[in-house]
């Protein structure tokens, strides 16, 4: 790895009719977000736009801009409908995956994000929760990152624990990948016959030997939470 | 076999009482006091516990208990939530440091929350964005663990529904695997 050399392309927020609140948020969120950005991002009000913001209901007129912006982002205040849209108060990270999503389209991707996924084939678990940009786009991404978070397993198991179409959990498990969220793992041995199943690293003891998959549905059944989960 | 319990935990004010009177059959038992603390903006906060049930219709109950929030209350805590089937963490956002409030309960509870089935809500994010959910994850990435973080308000039954959900999840994920084991 050569990090410490590499120069950082900088790309460009341009911001049209976004209040002074906002503005000074999107700064802070960029000073906040550099390390998880592949390129210096920078705020500016004229010039070059790789991420057209937009804050008002003006028509839009860009001020020296020529080429089109790679995204275009509505600020709005209500709920906002579609994936061009961020709602107010700004959230750190649905911007933060806009900016994400942007370096996605320009740069080129790494070499193992071009070829056959480690994850297409083996058993795998979260290292860490997603956020909450991140899980945003996937219908069930909160029941499929839980259950990522607790043990590893394979595509298959993720599409029958979660009853989930398998095609949806691979999208999934994919975007999770590619955001360098999951670790590949050895397959967990066997507990002994008849005790509860513990966390996902073996030798670790279960504090819940109540549970069983009987009491789960049933408490699903009594609070009216489907098991495709109520989110 | 004793009733199986479900914890929530949590900063004064992030809403355990209001979880546990979303999600009860019975009306809870609370023990809720006038509150004294000037930085709590509340006019009662639970000091002992709150206790509420969710019957499950065959003779067996789903306890539900809620930790006082207060860190004097600290050796409480893991006593509630020993054989617990999942516990809730509540973070209230608008509090002065809800990082430094997190940490507080991870350690508190850090010899059970590597096998346990939890969840960290955190409320008021709309109010105070800062800090971000990310920041909360980070927190307990850096101790090893992956624990769900979820925005919630604890007034609205969907988002109490939302965490118990997370935490079913897990509890299935867990005892699938036992399942496997006894079939290998």
């Amino acid at each position: 790895m050569t990090a410490a050399t590499t120069v950082r392309r900088r790309l460009s927020v341009l911001a049209q009719s976004v209040n002074v609140q906002d503005m000074l948020k999107v700064e802070v969120f960029l000073r906040l977000a550099q390390g998880r950005l592949r390129c210096d991002w920078q705020v500016s009000t004229t010039g070059e736009a790789h991420l057209l913001l937009l804050g008002g209901d003006e028509p839009t007129t860009i001020p020296g801009l020529l080429d089109d912006p790679v995204s275009q982002l509505q600020l709005v205040d209500g709920p906002g409908d579609g994936q061009q849209v961020l709602t107010r108060p700004l959230q750190y990270d649905a911007f933060v995956d806009a900016l994400l999503a942007v370096e996605d389209k320009l740069l080129p991707k790494s070499p193992s994000a071009t070829g056959r996924q480690p994850w297409s084939t083996g058993s795998f678990r979260l290292s860490r929760w997603p956020s909450a940009g991140l899980l945003q786009p996937h219908r069930y991404g909160v029941r499929l990152a839980t259950f990522l978070s607790v043990r590893p397993v394979t595509l298959d198991e993720l599409a029958r624990l979660c009853n989930v179409d398998s095609a949806e959990c691979a999208r999934f498990v994919d975007a999770m990948g590619h955001a360098g969220l999951l670790s590949l793992a050895a397959r967990v041995a066997p507990q002994s016959r008849g005790v509860p199943a513990a966390a996902g690293a073996p030798g670790e003891r279960s504090v819940a030997p109540a549970a069983d998959a009987g009491l789960v549905s049933r408490l699903r059944r009594t609070l009216g939470i489907s098991n495709k989960g109520s989110t | 076999m004793k009733d199986p319990k479900i914890v929530f935990t949590g900063t004064p004010g992030a809403g355990k009482t209001t979880a546990i009177a979303a999600l009860s059959d019975t009306p809870p038992v609370t023990t809720d006091v006038r509150n004294t603390d000037p930085s709590l903006a509340k006019s009662h906060t639970t000091v002992g516990l709150d206790f509420g049930q969710v019957d499950l219709g065959d003779g067996q109950v789903v306890r539900l208990f809620g930790t006082p929030g207060q860190l004097r209350f600290e050796f409480m805590w893991q006593i509630l939530a020993a054989d617990a089937l999942a516990l809730v963490i509540l973070i209230d956002n608008s509090r002065p440091d809800p990082l430094s409030d997190l940490v507080d309960y991870l350690e508190a509870y850090q010899t059970l929350l590597p096998s346990m089935n939890a969840v960290i809500g955190v409320g008021r994010t709309l109010e105070c964005p800062l800090p971000t959910l990310d920041e909360f994850s980070d927190i307990v990435g850096e101790r090893g663990l992956v624990v769900p973080v979820l925005a919630v308000d604890a007034r609205e039954r969907d988002d109490v529904l939302m965490l118990l959900d997370v935490v079913l999840a897990q509890v299935e994920a867990r005892v699938d695997l036992g399942v496997e084991a006894t079939q290998e």
